[in-house]
């Protein structure tokens, strides 16, 4: 694997629900996951899309006291991009 | 109600200025939303969050303001929302303070549904003995 970079690397993920949340700020977005998550099965994949730019930070905390795992978050201009497994009932 | 397990956060709300009632939502439905037990107990001009259609009212008077200042209400939840959300979610409490009821003359029935009338004792015997952080707006 000497000299090769992941940079470029691409995972797919099967996503269950994508939810827009570009239209609140805090705590929009992270109420909008939650209540999805809800009714969604242990497991379940969702993508948030949302313009909040504390979204990501907020993310990341309720992630690391909820367990809920991100599988990936990334800029696209103004918005972030997030992919989240629920994990636990 | 003493044996029930003390809550992570209690929030009173003693204000109904929008700079009060919105933080304290917003605080509420996310702690809620992080897993941790929420109560909420309404007292003095708060009260009028939960009396049926002071939402609204907080919610008009705040726009009004913001307008006012040549600012949009843009991104902010509807406050009826964020109280929905706290009504819906498991773990989640909210109280109304009785002697504000008989002060301000106000009728049970205008509080809105879910919402027990309690004194101080009631809701400070949950928390005096745990680790509830109480927050005051």
């Amino acid at each position: 694997m000497k000299g090769r970079s992941n940079e470029n690397l691409e995972v797919s993920y099967k996503i269950d629900r994508v939810i827009d949340a570009r239209g609140l700020m805090c705590p929009g977005p992270i109420l909008m996951l939650t209540s999805a998550l809800t009714s969604m099965p242990k497991g379940s994949i969702v993508m948030v899309i949302a313009r909040d730019p504390a979204f990501e930070e907020d993310l990341k905390s309720w992630s690391a006291y909820t367990g809920n795992e991100i599988l990936d978050v990334r800029r696209r201009g103004e918005e972030i991009i997030a992919i989240i497994r629920k994990i636990g009932e | 109600m003493s044996a029930e397990k003390p809550a992570d956060i209690a929030i009173i709300v003693r204000s109904d200025r929008p700079e009060s009632v919105y933080p304290a939502f917003i605080l509420a439905t996310t702690a809620s939303a992080m897993g941790m037990r929420v109560e909420m107990f309404f007292t003095f001009w708060g009260l009028k969050a939960i009396v049926k259609g002071g939402a609204d009212e907080i919610e008009k008077g705040f726009y009004e303001e913001l307008r006012k200042r040549g600012m949009e209400p843009k991104g902010i939840p509807r406050l009826q929302d964020l109280i929905s959300i706290a009504r819906n979610s498991e773990n989640f409490k909210i109280y109304a303070c009785s002697t504000t009821i008989e002060a301000m003359g106000i009728s049970n029935d205008s509080i809105i549904e879910g919402c027990p009338i309690v004194g101080a004792a009631s809701f400070l015997a949950r928390h005096g003995r745990g680790g509830t952080k109480i927050l005051i707006f």
